[in-house]
This record gives structure tokens, C-alpha cells and sequence, in this order.
């Protein structure tokens, strides 16, 4: 089960996300995402994530590259110590500060 | 274009050439099925290769997908010289469309290792063979690939974003392998994947692993957990490959009471021999 929540200011968005994302959930993330519009920059809050598999690393990885294609800044934030693991082994920051900085 | 035109059960099956046929919704569904179990079996084949005859020490591999097929990988590659060149990956999501995915990534493992000399040459040329396709369907997969020496016991890796396996020292404990984390293949062209090597003693022992085992939920959703699998290997790493590979997948559905998992369960154990056995390195291991 999980449920996104929107907030937006201006043209800042927000995507909370609560419970747990994963290949049974992952549609809702998905029908958030595309939903955005009219983008200036993007948080995705991850503080009341419970659990996240290798979809939901996915769906993360989408959004990531779906900032490099529109051209605005997108940051994660709120991740506990064990999702903050999981992203460092996977390499999801590696990937977001590699095309953060430009270089591909 | 509407809906159903590329969907044969709403056309009643007919054939792809517009040929009415008399397949009903149950026959289809059969070959479907049919389809599936040759799929189920192709992979099976493909992921329970030859293991290789060893001089010093064993290994073993076993994969048990959630569903009839899976994403999960090992492979063993002979190298000349006499090590072996150890992989283990998890495709992203589950059932047919990583099933697939899993084979492509064995092929770019078994042509990358023709040729690469080493662990991180041969991830930076699977990244390279796989990013486009990866990138294109939003995909990733990421891999530990190990080269291991039996007699020599030198143990050299790469990682692109996976689990790294543990270090069972018999009654000494169990570790983390020093981590040297690169990017999972998919994730970014170009990469190139460092790499790190330790040497192991008698009969030390790898675990490798994908994060099925450690995320198998018992009916009141709790997780097997990595504590759950440390404790477990510490008690038990005395055992052979074999018996330790089986303590495992018996431990698991010990805990899940037989549950239907939600993701495939994998695991590569290699043990080193008593022979091979040359002073240790020093290198310093993450311990609990």
C-alpha cells in the first residue's frame, strides 16, 4: 500500500511518499509523476517510505532522468539510514549527482 | 488505433496472418501456459550450468524464483590459469520481463569474459553492451562479479550496485567484504568499476547473495533480515557448500512457514580449500 502525496508552491513540487513502493504499488508512483506539471524543481520526500524494492529504485531512476530530459533540479530527501544504504550500494546518488553536475 | 486491435483474446484469437481460426480463450491460455513452462525451463537450464570441477576448495549456486520465472542470475566462467570468474545479479522487477532481461545480461557476461581480464573489466564492458537497452526500457541490473583462484585463494571483485556478499571465518565470525560500490549497469555510460582483492584462508567462506533472502516475510510481514542471515551463517559456516546452501533455503522456509515469496531468492557459496591456503593479506573486513 502506498499513497503519494502532492504538494505544490508555485511551480515547486513535492512527491511524498508514504508506505511501500514496490512492483505492486509502483502504478500509483508512476500516475504522480506524470501528473506533474508545469515544473520548476522537484522534491521527492521519502520520510514515511517504509520499505522500497528494485522497482521503486526504478520509478526513483525514471524521475531522475525524467529531470535531465525537462531540465529542472529534483532532490531526495527524508531517507532513513537503511533506504539511505540501499541507495548508496545501488548507486541511485551516484547517478543523480553525476547528471546533476552535467556530466552525462 | 482503438484498443483491441493488437490484443488476440478480444479478436478471439485469430491468427496473426487474419485468418480466422477456431482457438477458443481456453486454448490460448493453454499455449500461453505451455509457453511460460518452456520459458520456466529454458532459464532453468541457462542458470544451473556446469558447475566447475574444482582441485582446492567448492562452490555452489542455487536460484528459486518467486514466480515460474525469474531475474535473478549466477554464472560460473572457467578462466585459463584455473580461477573461476563468479557472478551474481538482480534484474529490476520480477517474472517475464526480467526473465528476459536476466538473459540478456548473461550473454553480455559470458561474451564480456571471453575477453576482459578481470572483474571490473568485465562489468565496464557489460555496462557498456547493456546501457542503451537498460536506459530504453528504464531498466538496471546490478551485479557482483568475483575472480577466484582456488589454489592460490586470491580473491579479486567489482561491484556495480549490489549486496556485497559476506565473509564466514568459522567461529572468528562473520563480515562484510570490504566495499568498493560502483553504479549499477543501466545506470550511467562509460563507467568504468574498480576493483578490490583479498585473500582468503582455509576454509573461509563467500556468501553471495540477492536481497530475496534477506527480504523473505513471514505471515506477520517481517523480514528474514541480514542479522537473521549473519547469525545463521555464523552457526553454520563449518558446514560444506551443499549443507550450508540447503541450512539456508531450510531456515527461510522455516521462517516464511512456506509463504509465496514476492522475489526470487539466490545465492552463490564458495568455500576455500584446506590446501590453498597461503598467509593471509591483512586486508580488513567489516565485522558484527
Amino acid at each position: 500500500m502506498v499513497k503519494i502525496h502532492h504538494v505544490q508552491t508555485d511551480r515547486h513540487h513535492v512527491l511524498e511518499v508514504e508506505g511501500v513502493l514496490d512492483i505492486f504499488t509502483i502504478e500509483n508512483f508512476d500516475a504522480a509523476l506524470e501528473e506533474i506539471q508545469d515544473v520548476s524543481s522537484l522534491t521527492i520526500d521519502f520520510s514515511r517510505l517504509t520499505f522500497i524494492d528494485s522497482t521503486g529504485i526504478g520509478a526513483i531512476l525514471r524521475a531522475i532522468h525524467l529531470s535531465q530530459e525537462q531540465g529542472f533540479p529534483i532532490s531526495l530527501t527524508g531517507m532513513n539510514e537503511e533506504i539511505l544504504d540501499m541507495f548508496e550500494t545501488v548507486g541511485v546518488l551516484r547517478v543523480l549527482e553525476a547528471l546533476q553536475k552535467g556530466e552525462k | 488505433m482503438g484498443s483491441n486491435e493488437l490484443d488476440p483474446i478480444r479478436q478471439g484469437a485469430s491468427s496473426p496472418w487474419g485468418r480466422p481460426d477456431s482457438s477458443s480463450l481456453e486454448d490460448l491460455e493453454k499455449t500461453l501456459r505451455r509457453e511460460i513452462h518452456l520459458a520456466k525451463h529454458i532459464q532453468m537450464r541457462l542458470l544451473n550450468g556446469r558447475k566447475p570441477n574444482l582441485r582446492e576448495g567448492a562452490l555452489t549456486g542455487r536460484s528459486i524464483p518467486a514466480r515460474l520465472i525469474g531475474g535473478d542470475y549466477y554464472d560460473f566462467y572457467p578462466l585459463p590459469g584455473g580461477s573461476i570468474r563468479i557472478v551474481i545479479g538482480d534484474v529490476m522487477g520480477k517474472g517475464i520481463p526480467a526473465a528476459m532481461l536476466m538473459i540478456l545480461t548473461r550473454g553480455a557476461f559470458r561474451s564480456a569474459s571471453a575477453t576482459a581480464k578481470s572483474p571490473g573489466e568485465t562489468l565496464t564492458a557489460m555496462n557498456q553492451a547493456l546501457y542503451e537497452d537498460l536506459r530504453a526500457l528504464s531498466s538496471f541490473v546490478t551485479v557482483f562479479c568475483a575472480d577466484w583462484n582456488p589454489v592460490t585463494n586470491l580473491f579479486t571483485y567489482a561491484n556495480a550496485g549490489h549486496t556485497q556478499p559476506l565473509l564466514v571465518k568459522g567461529s572468528r565470525g562473520v563480515s562484510e567484504i570490504p566495499r568498493n560500490n560502483g553504479v549499477m549497469l543501466g545506470g550511467l555510460p562509460g563507467q568504468t568499476y574498480g576493483e578490490n582483492q583479498i585473500r582468503l584462508e582455509a576454509d573461509d567462506t563467500v556468501f553471495f547473495y540477492t536481497d530475496g533472502i534477506i527480504e523473505a516475510e513471514n505471515k506477520r510481514g517481517e523480514q528474514f533480515s541480514r542479522q537473521r542471515l549473519i547469525e545463521l551463517l555464523h552457526k553454520h559456516g563449518d558446514q560444506n557448500v551443499n549443507q550450508l546452501e540447503q541450512t539456508v533455503v531450510d531456515a527461510i522456509q522455516d521462517f516464511t512457514e512456506d509463504l509465496p515469496q514476492k522475489d526470487d531468492i539466490t545465492m552463490v557459496i564458495i568455500k576455500a580449500g584446506k590446501n590453498g591456503n597461503l598467509p593471509p593479506s591483512g586486508e580488513s573486513a567489516r565485522k558484527w
